[in-house]
């Protein structure tokens, strides 16, 4: 199956994403050949176990050389004044300096161009670390990093780009993204810059006003999106530059102040004029969008690794004032109420870590499209991100809503509980936006569907092209949907791996919830028969699919009975007894039949087959459908029911 | 199914509940008839779900028949 072609144009920081139609860019584990995207895969009824198991981990030299470069970063951080940042609005120049030492402005860089060669996992890891300290800092780091210059050069960069772009960016030239402009945010397709190449087609001459340019005020290099005009020779479109920032032309107008990230460098950007050599040009004329919708791909996981920074922050303040504030002669963590805000902001921060490495190290090995995990990572995270900011704020209070600086002028602990809020607040917002993650991961489900039968609903379809569309849709779900019964999960030795936690389909049917009364009832009060490794059937009726249980597609006693014997194989028996009650005794008596000789002893409790194996309530239902009557319930299946509903 | 379970070579035991409107003790008692090795008990005053009625009683009966 190949990847699905991206629906969603982006754009850099302050921006936000859309799900118009844009040229398909093939994402990056397309080219190594990978595997399709595993949540789409999951939207076809797919479970892609392989994302999960055995769970990636770093490499063991990765990994050494991350958690090395980790604690130097944790004992370089504890030097930085975050309240300064706060307070003078700026990160310290000593600070940009000691982060460039440190390496942090080439962390995902490769080493052969001058970085750490890091990777996905790292990096974030690298972020959340930062994000616990100030999230302006991770914003400086994340947006030259992430959709700065060094992503779209690494993806997309030819060799010589590289080699001239990526050490310097590696040491410490900042760089941003400038895609935004003030009508253009959701929607960049629109975008007005433009890139006039020269006559002798040596140069690009760039036009423009671009906004919220994160880092723009100080960056040394920026990536421009600029829209080329096709004409001879040119094909035009959407186009990504490096242009240096002190080019003429080019004039920073003003610094943006906002509610949140006060440390960050953001302006608004005017190009007049700005001569650009042929060779800035990344990637092919009309890649742009493709580069800039590549680059956030990854990119977007910056924003989850920040929001578990502020979580673990946030769970400390949390935890710390819960046990020094008293209240009713309690600590308030002790009453319920702060209680379980900690422990919410405990277990989403452990989730948000747990999410962030994963999808680190899913992009790390290269192997899968993780756009849809970056895109579900990113919304989740930032959402959460800020309930638990809000979750905190109402811990602390008043000292909540009061400044860090406030608080320590009247001798109190300086602790930004608003400041975290109001920083976490632009992640729903910038790298697209929660609505447009949303509308991203809702249309990667759908996709398959309308790419095999959308024409057949389009109105404006005529009915010519409908019934192409129903052949070819038909061929479509004749193929897809046998998958949907006969899967991976439903093979008796498929997970074997697991051993008990995946018996085969047979005894996990059995313990569906329907059936969760009466497998508690043989359970408990045959306690000590189970221990005798006595397979207990449960009621088949409750062993099919929940809601038609007594249809002929869920009555598949005749696969069961396989299903049966692989579990017999699978616990190492070699002759079992069997226990079955009521219609379970239909399935007991055909795997008699079949495998007689692997049976010990078969112990029947109020069994209902018939000589031919159906139930006596299937017949009923078959005879009820034929005469389409409806008929007062016998007190026997009446109180099937009602134990399943239980 | 009639002639195949009339060579099962394995022994069974059947349950049935006094009260079992789904299988009295009759119908129960000739269903078990039908087992060349088979065992019969009645689980007094119970009904579909002899194991709640009397929990005792049928394990006792079942663990007897395993051993």
């Amino acid at each position: 199956m190949s990847p699905p072609s991206p629906r969603s144009r982006c754009s850099h920081r302050r921006t936000s994403t859309s799900s118009s139609r844009a040229p398909s860019p093939r994402p990056r584990a397309n080219r190594s050949g990978a595997s399709r995207a595993s949540p789409r895969g999951l939207y076809l009824g797919q479970f892609d176990l392989s994302l999960i198991h055995p769970h990636p981990r770093p490499e063991p030299e990765r990994r050494e050389h991350g958690e090395k470069f980790l604690a130097e970063l944790e004992s370089y951080l504890r030097t930085v004044d975050s309240a300064r940042i706060e307070r003078e609005a700026r990160i310290p120049d000593e600070v940009f300096q000691g982060l460039a030492e440190l390496g942090c402005f080439g962390m995902k860089i490769p080493v052969e161009y001058g970085g750490l060669g890091l990777g996905q996992y790292y990096y974030n890891h690298a972020l959340t670390m930062i994000g616990t300290v100030n999230a302006s800092v991770g914003a400086l780091l994340s947006a030259h990093q992430s959709v700065g210059l060094p992503e779209p050069l690494v993806l997309a960069g030819t060799e010589d780009q590289k080699r001239q772009y990526l050490p310097r960016c590696a040491t410490g030239a900042i760089s941003a993204f400038l895609l935004t402009e003030p009508e253009v945010g959701s929607d960049p397709a629109r975008l007005r810059a433009t890139a006039v190449p020269t006559e002798d087609d040596s140069e690009y001459v760039l036009d423009g006003t671009k906004l919220w340019t994160t880092n723009g005020v100080v960056a040394e290099l920026l990536v421009v999106m600029a829209r080329v005009p096709k004409s001879d020779g040119h094909r035009g479109g959407i186009s990504a530059f490096i242009v240096e920032a002190d080019a003429p032309g080019i004039t920073v107008h003003r610094r943006n102040a906002f509610m949140g990230l006060r440390g960050i460098e953001n302006g608004l950007t005017s190009l007049r004029n700005v001569r650009v050599p042929r060779e800035n040009l990344i990637g092919r004329e009309g890649e742009g969008l493709k580069i800039a919708l590549t680059t956030l791909n990854a990119g977007r996981l910056a924003i989850p690794a920040i929001c578990a920074g502020a979580g673990k922050w946030s769970l400390k303040i949390a935890r710390e004032w819960s046990n020094a504030r008293v209240q009713w002669g309690r600590p308030v963590g002790e009453h319920a109420a702060v209680a379980h805000k900690i422990a919410f902001i405990a277990a989403t921060t452990f989730a948000l870590e747990a999410v962030v490495d994963l999808s680190g190290m899913l992009a790390d090995e290269d192997r899968k499209d993780i756009r849809i995990e970056a895109a579900l990572a990113k919304l989740w995270a930032s959402e959460m991100g800020w309930r638990i900011g809000d979750e905190l704020v109402q811990i602390r209070g008043g000292r909540g809503f009061e400044t860090a600086a406030s608080l320590a002028a009247r001798g109190e602990r300086a602790v930004g509980a608003e400041q975290a809020l109001r920083d976490l607040r632009i992640n729903r917002i910038f790298e697209g936006s929660s609505e447009i993650m949303r509308l991203l991961i809702a249309r990667e489900a759908v996709d398959a569907h309308l790419k095999a039968a959308g024409d057949l609903i389009d109105p404006h379809v005529d009915l010519a092209d409908k019934l192409k569309a129903a052949a070819s849709a038909s061929g479509f779900y004749a193929r897809w949907l046998p998958q949907l019964v006969a899967g991976k999960g439903d093979l008796p030795t498929s997970y074997d791996e697991f051993g008990a936690l995946a018996p085969p389909p047979a005894l996990r049917r059995a313990h569906q919830p329907q059936a969760g009364a009466k497998a508690s009832a043989y359970l408990g009060d045959l306690g000590g028969l189970s221990q005798r490794r006595t397979l207990q059937l449960l009621d088949l009726r409750g062993t099919g699919d929940s809601q038609t249980p007594m249809d002929a597609a869920s009555y598949r006693v005749d696969r069961q009975v396989d299903d049966l014997e692989a579990l017999r194989s699978h616990l190492g028996l070699e002759r079992m007894d069997l226990l079955a009650h009521s219609a379970g005794a239909a399935l007991a008596l055909l795997y008699a039949v079949r495998y007689g000789d692997r049976l010990r002893r078969l112990v029947l409790v109020c069994p209902t087959p018939r000589d031919d194996g159906m139930p006596h309530s299937k017949r009923r239902l078959l005879a009820r459908r034929a005469s389409r009557t409806p008929q007062r319930r016998p007190s026997t299946t009446r109180r099937t029911r009602s134990n399943r509903k239980r | 199914m009639r002639s195949a379970i009339a060579h099962l070579d394995v022994p069974v035991l059947l349950i049935a509940g006094e009260l079992d409107v789904a299988l009295p003790p009759r119908p129960a008692a000739a269903y078990a008839s039908l087992f060349p090795r088979s065992e019969f008990a009645v689980v007094p005053n119970a009904g579909h779900s002899p194991w709640q009625d009397d929990p005792r009683g049928c394990v006792d009966t079942i663990a007897r028949f395993l051993d």
